[in-house]
C-alpha cells in the first residue's frame, strides 16, 4: 500500500523500518528517529519547522552572585557523651545553583570548653549552651548548641544502634536475610520491621550461636559481616568500622534488649531539601536527623541507608554523598529505622548557555511548571498549532475526534480567546461525563463476576448507573468518596453499597481504598515494612482497622448484600496479634465512640480539605489524563521514593481542587487553558531529553476505548457491544467485563483492580497487526461506505481526501501531501479505490493512532 | 392407611410377569417419564376458557391435568403429540387471582410442576417490532399483554389516559421465570421523559409496578426490559390499566373468619381501606391473598396472614425500652405495628407466665412490607432474652423464648438498617411453642425437586418414596397414610419409631388397576394418645426451585401441600430383594442379592439403589445390574452402634424405557440387625521382612454359635499372607501365620482386621472384628553387628 508512506507507517514500527523509510529519500533524513516524530514531519511535512522552534541561545557570562547560605542542621542538641553532630553548609547563587561549601567556610565554636568541632562534627564536652559561627564568603550564619548530659555514656540500644547496622549494611534487605524464609538458615526481619523477632532470633534461635557473650569477637554475626568465616553475602564492613564498634560493644554488654520505654523514631529529616550541582563530579553532603518519641534528636547519618533513583545522573554514597554524573535529576531515598524519606537533586551541565525565554503563563499552571523548567535550563517548546490543540482537547477532555466542520469553524475563527471557547464548550458536553465515569468506573472495578452471586450483571449496571448519576449532576468528588465510604443498605436499592460488595476482603479493600483514594500502595506494608516507603505494619492493620466493622449479609436475592455497621469486630495485628486501634494512614489515632461507624470518620478524614493525599492524588489523576503522565507517576504509586516531579505544582492543584469545593471540571479547565497544556510536541534543543517536567507535549497512543470509538465514528460503521444500544459508545461500557478482541489489544482495563497500570497505553505488535489486517480498519471503512457516499454527491476527489483527512487527522492535507496524492488518479485507477486505499492509509497512520 | 406389613412378596411374581407381557404389548404409546417445559400462554383472565398449549417431551399419552388450587379445570384435552399438547382451561369466575400450579398425567407418567397465572383481564399478545417509543405496540387500558423478551430487547407500549386517571402497570415476569428472567418496568411521557420505574419490590419480588396520576391527558408509554439486557425468550405478562396496585396492607392479619378493616397503602389516589372477612382455615400457618378492590381490580394479591391468635388493640408504640407500650395483654397475642419513620424502633409490653415457651415471630417481608425486620425480647429489667435479624434465610425475625418468672416482658421491633416509612408494616405473633409435624419427601438427585417425588405406580409393579418426617418439639411414634390413592394402589409402611424422622413407603399397584391419578394428601399420626403431639395436623409440603444461582442458591420457589399419584402403564421389569435368612450383625456385613425380573426383549441395564438405610448402616450409593443380567449383590454393612431390631427398606429401581426413565420398587423388605456372636483384638505385631510371625486375635465369646467358623485375615498388604484358621465357640484365639518375603513393604500396616463367617441356615453371618490393628514389617536385621554413628552435619549461615 503504497499511501501508506505518505501518511506515515503504522503504529509499531521497528528499527529497520526507519532505515528503510530513509534510504526511500523520504523527507525524514537526517532527522531524529523517534517513530514518533517522523510521522509529524511527514504528516506536517515542514521537518524544517524543527529549526525554526528552538529558542535562539544568548551567552550567559556573568559569574552569577552568592544569594543565600544555609547551615544544616540549624540547631544542634548533644545529648550524652557518645553523641554528636555533623554540619554542612550549603551556597546558594543566583541562578539557582547550589554548592556544598563546607569545607570552604570557617567555623567558630563559642565555648570551646563546652564541646568539640573537628571535621565538621561536634561532639559533647560539658553541660552547657553555646554557638557555632559559620563564615562563608561575608555571610554569617549562627546555630545555637546545647549540650546536656555530656559526661553520661547512654546504653547501647539494640534498635537504636544495633538493628540501623543490619539495615544500613544490607543484611535484612529481600536479597539476604531479610527474605520470609531469611538465607542460609538466617532469618532477620526486611528492614528491620519486627526488632523483638530480630533479637530473638540473634540470641535464642539456633541455641544462641550466632552470638558468643563469652568471647564477643568470636559472635558468628560479627566473624560472618567481616568475612572471618564464609559468609554468602561476602564482606559487609571491617574490623576497624564503626559497625563493628557498635556490634561488639553492645555484645559485650551482654547483648542486651531494649526496655519497653525506649523512645522510638517518629520522624526523619535529610537536608539540604535541594541541591543543584553544576557540571560534572560535583558533590553534595546530605545529612539525616532522627526525631525520637522523648523529644531528643540523633544525627544519623553515618546509620542510614541511601538509595537513588537515577544512578545515571546522581550516585548517592553509602554515607551520603551526592555526586552529579550526567544532567538530570534523581531522588535520594533515606532510611533509617524502618522509617524513609527523600529529597532532590538536580545536576545541570557546567556552564551552560541558556536563556530563559520570555513565554507568557496562562495561569498558576505554567507558573510552576516553567520555575522548574528554569531550574533545569529547559525552554518550554511553542505552543502547537490550532489543528493539534483541536484534535487534542477534543480527545482529551471528550474521547470524540472533532468533526471536519467543527475543524474548519476552529480554523477559520479569528478570535482571541477561540481556544478557551472550546475548552469550555466541550466541558458542557455530555461525552465528557461519559469519560470521567468510565475512569471513575475502572478505579472503582465495576465489573461483574463469573460467579453471578460475587458480583451480578444487575449489581455491575446499577453500581455504574449510580456512578454515572453522580457525576452528571457534578456531585463534588469528596461527597461521592463519602458516600462510597461510608455506603450502607442493601446494595440493589442503595447501589454505592457495591462498593463494599466488590471487595469483601478487608485487607484488600483497604489497599483499595489506599490506592484508589490516596495513590498510595500498601500492599507489602501487609507482611513487612515498607521497603521505599514510611509505612509500617502497625500503619497498615491500623488503617484495615477502619473497615473491621463492615457487616454484610445476603438480602433476599443471592445477587445482593446487604452492607451495614456492624459495630463490632477488630483487626488483629499479625505479629503482635493485639487488636489494633483505627489509625489514620500517615495520620493520628481518632477517638472512636464504641458503636460508631468507622468508615464515617475516616471518610471524614480522607475528605477534609487538610488531608494530605486526597485532593493530590485526584489532582493527579486529572493532570495524567491531559498529559498522559502524572506529576508523580504512576498515579497511583504516591511514596517517599517516587516524589512529585513538581511539587509546587501538584500541591497548588490540589489546593485549587479542594478551592473549587472538588468540582473537578473547574481544575480541568485550568490544566487545558493553561499553556503548558498547548505546547507543540516538537521538541528544542534543551527540552528533548525531558520527560519528566511537561516543556513539551507528550505523544500519547489513544486509548483503547476512545481509539474504536474514534475508528467508528470517522468511518461511520460503529460496533454493537455488548449490553449498548446499537451506536452506543466503548466508552459507555458499563460492565468491566465486556471487551471485544479489539479493547483487549488495545489495553482496556479489565477493572479487577483499581490499579493505574490497568490501562494499558503501551503500543505494541498485535495492534499494528490489528489495524493492518485485520477487521477493525478495512471492514469498517468498506461498511461505513463514506467514500462512496462522498462520491454520489458529487463530490470531487481532492475535496474528499480533505474530508478524509479532517476526519481522521483533524486537518487539512498539506500541499505537499495534495501534490503527491494527485499522482493516484492519474493512472486510470477507480476513485472510490484510491480513496478508500487512502482512507485506510490514513486510519494507519500514528498521527491517527496518537494524540499529541 | 396401610401401616402394617402386608407380606415380603406380595403375590407370585410369575403372575406380575405374566401381566407385564400382556399390557406391554398393548402400550405402543408407552411414554414414560413425562417432560413438561412450558405452557403457552402462560396465564389467563378469569371467567373465560383459555385454549394452552402445553410444550415438552413424551406427551403423546397425555390423559388429564392435576391442579393444585381450585378454579381452573380442564374442559378438554387434545392433539396430543410427543412434544405438545393442546387442552382448554375454564377459568371460574371467581377462580383466584394469581399463581396455579400443575401438572400433566400421562398413561405412563406424571409431569414435573408447572405454574398458570390467572388474571381479571383480557390478554393481548405482544407484537414485534416495538422496541422504541415511535412503535409502541397502542394497547387498550386494563388488558394484560403476553410478550416476550429476548436479547437487549425493549418492548414499548402505549396508552390514552386522562389527566389525573391513575395509571397503573404490574409485571409478571420473574413470577413465571423458569430461568433467571428480572423485568424492569418503565413509564415514560410521550415525549420520552421518564415518569417512574420499577426494578424489584418488596411485595412481588424482581416484579416491578407503577402506579400513578396520569399529569396530563394523552399518551403514555410503557417500556419492558430485562434488567441486564439478557433476554433470552422470557415470557412475560403485562398488566395495564387503571386499576389499584397498592403497595402494602394494614393490619397485618387476624384470627380465621375475623372481619377486618384492610387499609391499603401506596395507592396514587390515597390510601384506602375495604373490609374483609377472613376464610376459616383450620391450618396453622397461612397466607392469604387479598386482593385490592377499588375502582377496579388489582392483578395480584396483597398478603395477610390467617392466625389463631387475637390482634392486640392497635395502639402507638413506646419508642424506648422504658417507654414500652402496654398491650395489657398476657401471651399468647398478636399485634400489628407500621415503623413510620427513618429510625423508628417499636416497644410493646405484655405479660407472660414462668415457663411459658414462647415463639416470638415477625412477619413483614413474608407479606410483602419491605421492613427487615431486627426482634428483641427484653425481661422486665431490661436484660435481652433473645435477639434475631434473619432467621431461615429470611428478612423476618424469630426468637423463641422460655419465660423465667411471671412479669412484664417487652418486645421491640427495628429495621435492620434503621429504615422506616409509612409502608413498612408488620405483624408479631407470640404463641406458646406448639408442636408442629411437616411431611416432605427427599430430594433424589441433585438441583432436582422432581425425580421420584410424583408416586408413580406401573401396573403390577411398585414404586417406593422416603417420606421425612420433621417433629417440632415432640415425640413419639408416628403413623403415615396415604389417604385417597387411585383404586388399585396400596401403600406399606411400617410405624415410624420417635427416633427416627424418615420411613421407606412402597406403593404396590394391582396389575389390573385402572390408569387414573390424583392430588392427594400424605398424613402422619401419633400412634399414642398419651403423646405431647397426639392432636397435631401434619402438613406435607413439596418445594420446588424454579431458579438457583450457581445452581444450589435457591432463588425463586413455590410450594405445594399436595403429591401427585397415578397408576401407569405397566414397564418392563420388576424387581425385589431375596430377604436374609440371617442377621446383619453390629460390625458386621451381609451382602443382599437383588434380582430383577425382566420381560422378554428387555435388557437395559438398571441401577438400584438402597431406599433408605437405618442409622449406622451404609451401603453403596447405586449399583447397576448390567445390560441382560438379572441380579447383582448389594452389600451393607452396620456399625457396632446399629440399633438392633427388626427393620424394613426397599430398594428402588430406575432403567430406560422408551426415551424415559422408569422407576420401580422392591419388595418392602425385612432384615434384622443383631448382637455379634463374638468381639476380638490384635495386639501389636511385628515380622521381620523375610520372616514369618505368629499374629494372634485373642476372641471374646459372646453368644454360642454351630459349628465351626471361617477366621480371614484382611488388610494385609502386597507379598504378606497369611491362610484362614477354623475356630469355633470355644475357641479363644485365631492364630495367623503371617508369611512375609523380601518384597514385603517396610513401615506400620494399619487397617488389619479380622473377618470371621459363621454360618447359618446356608448364609454366612459376617463379623468384622479387630478393626483398625496394626501390623508392623521392620527391615531384616543386619547380618554384621555393629552400629553406625550418627553423622554431625555442618549448618552453613
Amino acid at each position: 500500500m503504497t499511501i501508506a508512506t505518505i501518511v506515515g507507517p503504522a503504529l509499531t514500527s521497528s528499527p529497520s523500518h526507519n532505515e528503510d523509510d530513509s534510504r526511500n529519500g523520504s523527507p525524514t533524513r537526517g532527522a531524529p528517529s523517534k517513530p514518533f516524530l517522523r510521522y509529524l514531519r511527514i504528516a506536517i511535512g515542514a521537518a524544517g519547522l524543527f529549526a525554526s522552534l528552538a529558542h535562539p541561545l544568548t551567552a550567559f557570562a556573568a559569574k552569577p552572585t552568592l544569594t543565600e547560605v544555609k547551615v544544616f542542621p540549624a540547631d544542634v542538641n548533644l545529648k550524652t557523651r557518645g553523641d554528636r553532630q555533623s554540619i554542612v553548609v550549603q551556597a546558594i547563587y543566583a541562578d539557582g545553583v547550589t554548592r556544598d561549601v563546607t569545607a570552604q567556610a570557617s567555623f567558630t565554636l563559642g565555648n570551646k570548653t563546652l564541646a568539640k568541632f573537628d571535621h565538621f562534627i561536634l561532639t559533647p564536652v560539658a553541660d552547657g549552651q553555646t554557638e557555632l559561627r559559620v563564615k562563608f564568603q561575608g555571610k554569617t550564619l549562627v546555630v545555637p548548641v546545647n549540650i546536656e548530659a555530656a559526661t553520661v555514656a547512654e546504653p547501647i540500644s539494640f534498635i537504636k544502634d544495633v538493628m540501623p547496622v543490619f539495615t544500613k549494611a544490607g543484611c535484612n534487605t529481600g536479597g539476604c536475610h531479610g527474605t520470609s524464609r531469611g538465607k542460609d538458615g538466617f532469618r532477620l526481619s526486611l528492614f528491620g520491621y519486627d526488632p523483638d523477632g530480630d533479637y530473638h532470633r540473634l540470641t535464642r534461635e539456633a541455641i544462641a550461636r550466632r552470638i558468643n557473650l563469652a568471647l564477643p569477637e568470636e559472635s558468628l554475626i560479627l566473624e560472618k559481616a567481616t568475612r572471618k568465616v564464609p559468609h554468602t553475602g561476602g564482606e559487609l564492613f571491617t574490623a576497624d568500622s564503626e559497625f563493628y564498634r557498635t556490634l561488639l560493644a553492645w555484645l559485650q554488654a551482654g547483648a542486651p534488649k531494649d526496655g519497653p520505654d525506649v523512645a522510638k523514631v517518629v520522624r526523619l529529616e535529610i537536608n539540604p531539601r535541594q541541591s543543584v550541582l553544576e557540571g560534572t563530579g560535583e558533590t553534595q553532603q546530605l545529612s539525616v536527623r532522627a526525631f525520637y518519641s522523648d523529644g531528643t534528636d540523633r544525627d544519623v547519618t553515618s546509620l542510614t541507608a541511601f538509595m537513588g533513583n537515577n544512578d545515571a545522573a546522581i550516585k548517592v554514597s553509602a554515607s551520603g554523598k551526592a555526586t552529579s554524573l550526567a544532567r538530570g535529576e534523581a531522588f535520594i531515598t533515606a532510611r533509617y529505622e524502618g522509617l524513609a524519606t527523600g529529597v532532590q537533586v538536580l545536576a545541570i551541565p557546567k556552564n551552560l548557555q541558556f536563556t530563559w525565554p520570555a513565554v507568557a503563563e496562562n495561569n498558576y499552571i505554567d507558573t510552576h511548571v516553567n520555575a522548574k523548567l528554569r531550574k533545569l535550563r529547559i525552554a518550554p517548546s511553542d505552543l502547537c498549532d490550532d489543528p493539534t490543540f483541536l484534535r487534542r482537547v477534543y480527545l482529551d477532555i471528550t474521547g470524540t475526534l472533532p468533526s471536519p466542520d467543527q475543524v474548519r469553524t476552529f480554523l477559520a475563527d479569528t478570535s482571541v480567546g477561540k481556544r478557551d471557547a472550546v475548552i469550555d464548550d466541550l466541558l458542557g458536553r455530555k461525552e465528557f461525563v461519559d469519560l470521567w465515569v468510565m475512569k471513575w468506573a475502572e478505579l472503582l472495578q465495576i465489573r461483574s463476576a463469573d460467579q453471578q452471586v460475587q458480583m451480578s450483571t444487575k449489581s455491575a449496571l446499577q453500581y455504574f448507573d449510580w456512578l454515572e448519576a453522580e457525576i452528571t449532576q457534578n456531585v463534588p468528588v469528596d461527597v461521592m468518596v463519602k458516600k462510597l465510604l461510608t455506603a450502607t443498605g442493601p446494595s440493589f436499592e442503595a447501589p454505592a453499597a457495591n462498593f463494599y460488595k466488590i471487595e469483601r476482603d478487608t485487607l484488600k479493600l483497604s489497599e483499595n481504598v489506599a490506592q484508589a483514594f490516596m495513590g498510595v500502595r500498601v500492599q507489602c506494608t501487609q507482611c513487612h515494612n515498607h521497603p521505599f516507603d514510611r509505612w509500617t505494619m502497625n500503619d497498615y492493620f491500623g488503617f484495615a482497622a477502619f473497615f473491621a466493622q463492615v457487616g454484610r449479609k445476603a438480602g433476599e436475592d443471592p445477587r445482593e448484600t446487604i452492607v451495614f455497621n456492624s459495630g463490632g469486630g477488630a483487626m488483629k495485628h499479625p505479629v503482635t496479634g493485639k487488636d489494633m486501634a483505627p489509625k489514620f494512614l500517615g495520620g493520628a489515632q481518632p477517638e472512636i465512640a464504641k458503636g460508631t461507624d468507622r468508615r464515617q470518620v475516616l471518610a471524614e478524614w480522607l475528605t477534609a480539605p487538610e488531608n494530605p493525599y486526597f485532593s493530590r492524588n485526584l489532582a493527579n489523576i486529572i493532570w495524567a489524563q491531559f498529559f498522559g503522565k502524572g506529576i508523580i507517576d504512576p498515579v497511583d504509586d504516591v511514596r517517599v521514593s517516587n516524589p512529585a516531579t513538581n511539587p509546587e505544582l501538584l500541591d497548588k492543584l490540589a489546593s485549587q481542587l479542594t478551592a473549587y469545593r472538588y468540582d473537578f471540571k473547574k481544575l480541568v479547565r485550568d490544566i487545558c487553558t493553561s499553556r503548558t497544556y498547548q505546547l507543540s510536541a516538537v521538541p528544542n534543543a534543551t527540552n528533548a531529553g525531558d520527560e519528566a517536567n511537561f516543556a513539551k507535549a507528550g505523544v500519547r497512543r489513544i486509548r483503547a476505548e476512545v481509539l474504536l470509538d474514534a475508528l467508528g465514528s470517522v468511518t461511520g460503521s460503529a460496533e454493537k457491544l455488548r449490553g449498548l444500544p446499537q451506536g452506543g459508545r466503548a466508552i459507555e461500557i458499563a460492565d468491566g467485563r465486556t471487551s471485544t478482541y479489539f479493547l483487549t489489544t488495545f489495553g482496556r482495563a479489565t477493572r479487577e483492580t483499581p490499579c493505574s497500570c490497568e490501562v494499558k497505553m503501551e503500543p505494541n505488535l498485535s495492534q499494528a497487526l490489528h489495524l493492518l489486517n485485520g477487521d477493525a480498519v478495512n471492514a469498517k471503512v468498506l461498511n461505513g461506505g463514506l467514500v462512496k457516499k462522498l462520491l454520489k454527491e458529487g463530490k470531487q476527489p481532492s475535496d474528499i481526501i480533505e474530508e478524509l483527512y479532517l476526519r481522521a487527522l483533524g486537518r487539512p492535507p498539506t500541499d505537499a501531501e495534495t501534490t503527491k496524492l494527485q499522482t493516484f488518479f492519474t493512472d486510470g485507477k477507480k476513485p472510490d479505490v484510491v480513496l478508500n486505499d487512502l482512507f485506510w492509509a490514513l486510519l494507519n497512520a500514528k498521527e491517527f493512532v496518537f494524540n499529541h | 392407611m396401610a401401616t402394617s406389613r402386608a407380606g415380603n412378596v406380595p403375590r407370585p411374581l410369575a403372575t406380575a410377569v405374566a401381566c407385564l407381557a400382556a399390557f406391554f404389548g398393548a402400550s405402543s404409546a408407552l411414554a414414560v417419564a413425562p417432560n413438561f417445559t412450558a405452557i403457552a400462554p402462560a396465564g389467563g383472565q378469569r371467567g373465560t376458557s383459555v385454549e394452552v398449549t402445553l410444550r415438552g417431551d413424551r406427551l403423546a399419552d397425555a390423559q388429564d391435568i392435576f391442579f393444585y388450587t381450585p378454579g381452573i379445570t380442564l374442559e378438554k384435552i387434545s392433539g396430543a403429540k410427543d412434544k405438545e399438547v393442546k387442552g382448554v382451561f375454564l377459568i371460574a369466575a371467581d377462580c383466584r387471582l394469581g399463581e396455579h400450579a400443575l401438572r400433566i398425567r400421562t398413561a405412563s407418567g406424571i409431569s414435573a410442576l408447572r405454574l398458570f397465572y390467572v388474571g381479571p383481564f383480557p390478554s393481548v399478545e405482544e407484537k414485534e417490532p416495538n422496541n422504541e417509543a415511535a412503535k409502541a405496540q397502542p394497547v387498550a387500558l386494563n388488558s394484560t399483554v403476553q410478550g416476550t423478551i429476548g436479547s437487549e430487547d425493549v418492548d414499548v407500549f402505549s396508552v390514552e389516559v386522562k389527566k389525573d386517571q391513575r395509571l397503573s402497570v404490574e409485571i409478571e415476569g420473574a413470577r413465571l421465570g423458569r430461568t433467571l428472567f428480572d423485568p424492569t418496568v418503565t413509564v415514560l411521557s410521550a415525549d420520552g421523559r421518564v415518569l417512574a420505574a420499577s426494578d424489584d419490590t418488596p411485595l412481588l419480588g424482581h416484579d416491578g409496578f407503577v402506579s400513578l396520576l396520569a399529569p396530563a391527558d394523552g399518551k403514555y408509554l410503557i417500556q419492558v426490559r430485562d434488567m441486564t439486557y439478557a433476554g433470552t425468550g422470557h415470557f412475560y405478562r403485562l398488566h395495564l390499566g387503571t386499576f389499584p396496585r397498592p403497595a402494602a396492607v394494614f393490619p397485618l392479619g387476624g384470627q380465621p373468619g375475623e372481619t377486618l378493616e384492610v387499609k391499603f397503602l401506596g395507592d396514587p389516589t390515597g390510601d384506602f381501606t375495604q373490609p374483609i372477612t377472613l376464610p376459616t382455615e383450620k391450618s396453622r400457618s397461612a397466607r392469604f391473598g387479598l386482593v385490592a378492590d377499588h375502582h377496579g381490580l388489582a392483578p395480584s394479591p396483597n398478603w395477610l396472614r390467617i392466625s389463631p391468635l387475637a390482634n392486640a388493640p392497635s395502639i402507638t408504640p413506646g419508642n424506648t425500652l422504658g417507654k414500652a407500650t402496654a398491650l395489657n395483654t398476657t401471651a399468647p397475642l398478636a399485634f400489628n405495628g407500621v415503623l413510620t419513620t427513618k429510625g423508628d424502633a417499636a416497644f410493646f409490653r405484655f405479660t407472660a407466665k414462668k415457663d411459658q415457651s414462647l415463639d416470638f415471630q415477625v412477619y413483614a417481608r413474608r407479606l410483602g412490607s419491605p421492613l427487615d425486620s431486627v426482634l428483641t425480647v427484653f425481661d422486665a429489667k431490661g436484660k435481652s432474652l433473645g435477639n434475631n435479624d434473619d432467621a431461615a434465610g429470611n428478612p423476618d425475625s424469630a426468637v423463641r423464648v422460655k419465660i423465667p418468672e411471671d412479669g412484664n416482658y417487652t418486645v421491640k421491633v427495628a429495621d435492620q438498617l434503621a429504615r422506616g416509612g409509612p409502608r413498612f408494616t408488620y405483624r408479631v405473633e407470640i404463641a406458646e411453642v406448639a408442636p408442629t409435624l411437616t411431611l416432605s419427601i427427599p430430594d433424589t438427585a441433585r438441583y432436582d425437586n422432581e425425580t421420584r417425588k410424583s408416586i408413580v405406580v406401573p401396573r403390577g409393579n411398585r414404586f417406593a418414596v422416603l417420606l421425612n418426617l420433621n417433629r417440632d418439639t415432640f415425640n413419639g411414634d408416628l403413623a403415615v397414610t396415604f389417604d385417597g390413592l387411585p383404586a388399585g394402589i396400596t401403600a406399606l409402611a411400617d410405624t415410624v419409631p420417635g427416633s427416627l424422622s424418615a420411613v421407606p413407603v412402597v406403593f404396590d399397584a394391582t396389575a389390573d388397576a385402572p390408569i387414573a391419578g390424583t392430588l392427594l394428601t400424605p398424613a402422619a399420626q401419633a400412634v399414642d394418645a398419651a403423646t405431647k403431639g397426639k392432636d397435631v395436623v401434619s402438613r406435607f409440603r413439596h418445594t420446588v426451585d424454579w431458579v438457583r444461582i450457581q445452581n444450589d442458591i435457591g432463588y425463586s420457589r413455590s410450594e405445594v401441600s399436595q403429591i401427585a399419584a397415578a397408576v401407569v402403564e405397566a414397564v418392563p421389569f420388576t424387581v425385589r430383594i431375596v430377604e436374609p435368612k440371617v442377621p446383619l450383625v453390629q460390625s458386621g456385613e451381609a451382602a443382599w442379592k437383588i434380582i430383577a425380573d425382566r420381560q422378554e426383549g428387555f435388557d437395559e441395564p438398571i441401577t438400584v439403589k438402597m431406599l433408605w438405610n437405618p442409622p449406622g448402616v451404609t451401603s453403596p450409593p447405586d449399583l447397576v445390574i448390567p445390560k441382560g443380567a438379572s441380579s447383582v449383590d448389594y452389600k451393607l454393612n452396620a456399625s457396632n452402634k446399629a440399633e438392633v431390631r427388626k427393620w424394613k427398606t426397599a430398594v428402588v429401581a430406575t432403567a430406560t424405557v422408551q426415551g424415559g426413565a422408569a422407576h420401580v420398587s422392591s419388595q418392602l423388605a425385612e432384615f434384622e440387625i443383631a448382637a455379634p456372636f463374638l468381639a476380638g483384638k490384635i495386639a501389636l505385631t511385628k515380622v521381620e521382612r523375610g520372616q514369618t510371625a505368629k499374629l494372634v486375635c485373642t476372641l471374646e465369646q459372646k453368644n454360642p454359635f454351630a459349628g465351626t467358623a471361617v477366621a480371614q485375615l484382611v488388610g494385609l498388604p502386597a507379598n504378606t499372607t497369611a491362610s484362614d484358621v477354623e475356630i469355633t465357640q470355644d475357641s479363644t484365639a485365631a492364630i495367623f501365620e503371617i508369611v512375609t518375603t523380601d518384597k514385603s513393604p517396610l513401615g506400620s500396616h494399619k487397617n488389619i482386621f479380622c473377618r470371621i463367617n459363621i454360618m447359618r441356615d446356608g448364609e454366612p453371618i459376617t463379623h468384622l472384628i479387630a478393626q483398625g490393628s496394626v501390623l508392623r514389617i521392620d527391615a531384616a536385621r543386619p547380618k554384621t553387628a555393629g552400629e553406625s554413628k550418627p553423622v554431625a552435619q555442618a549448618k552453613t549461615e
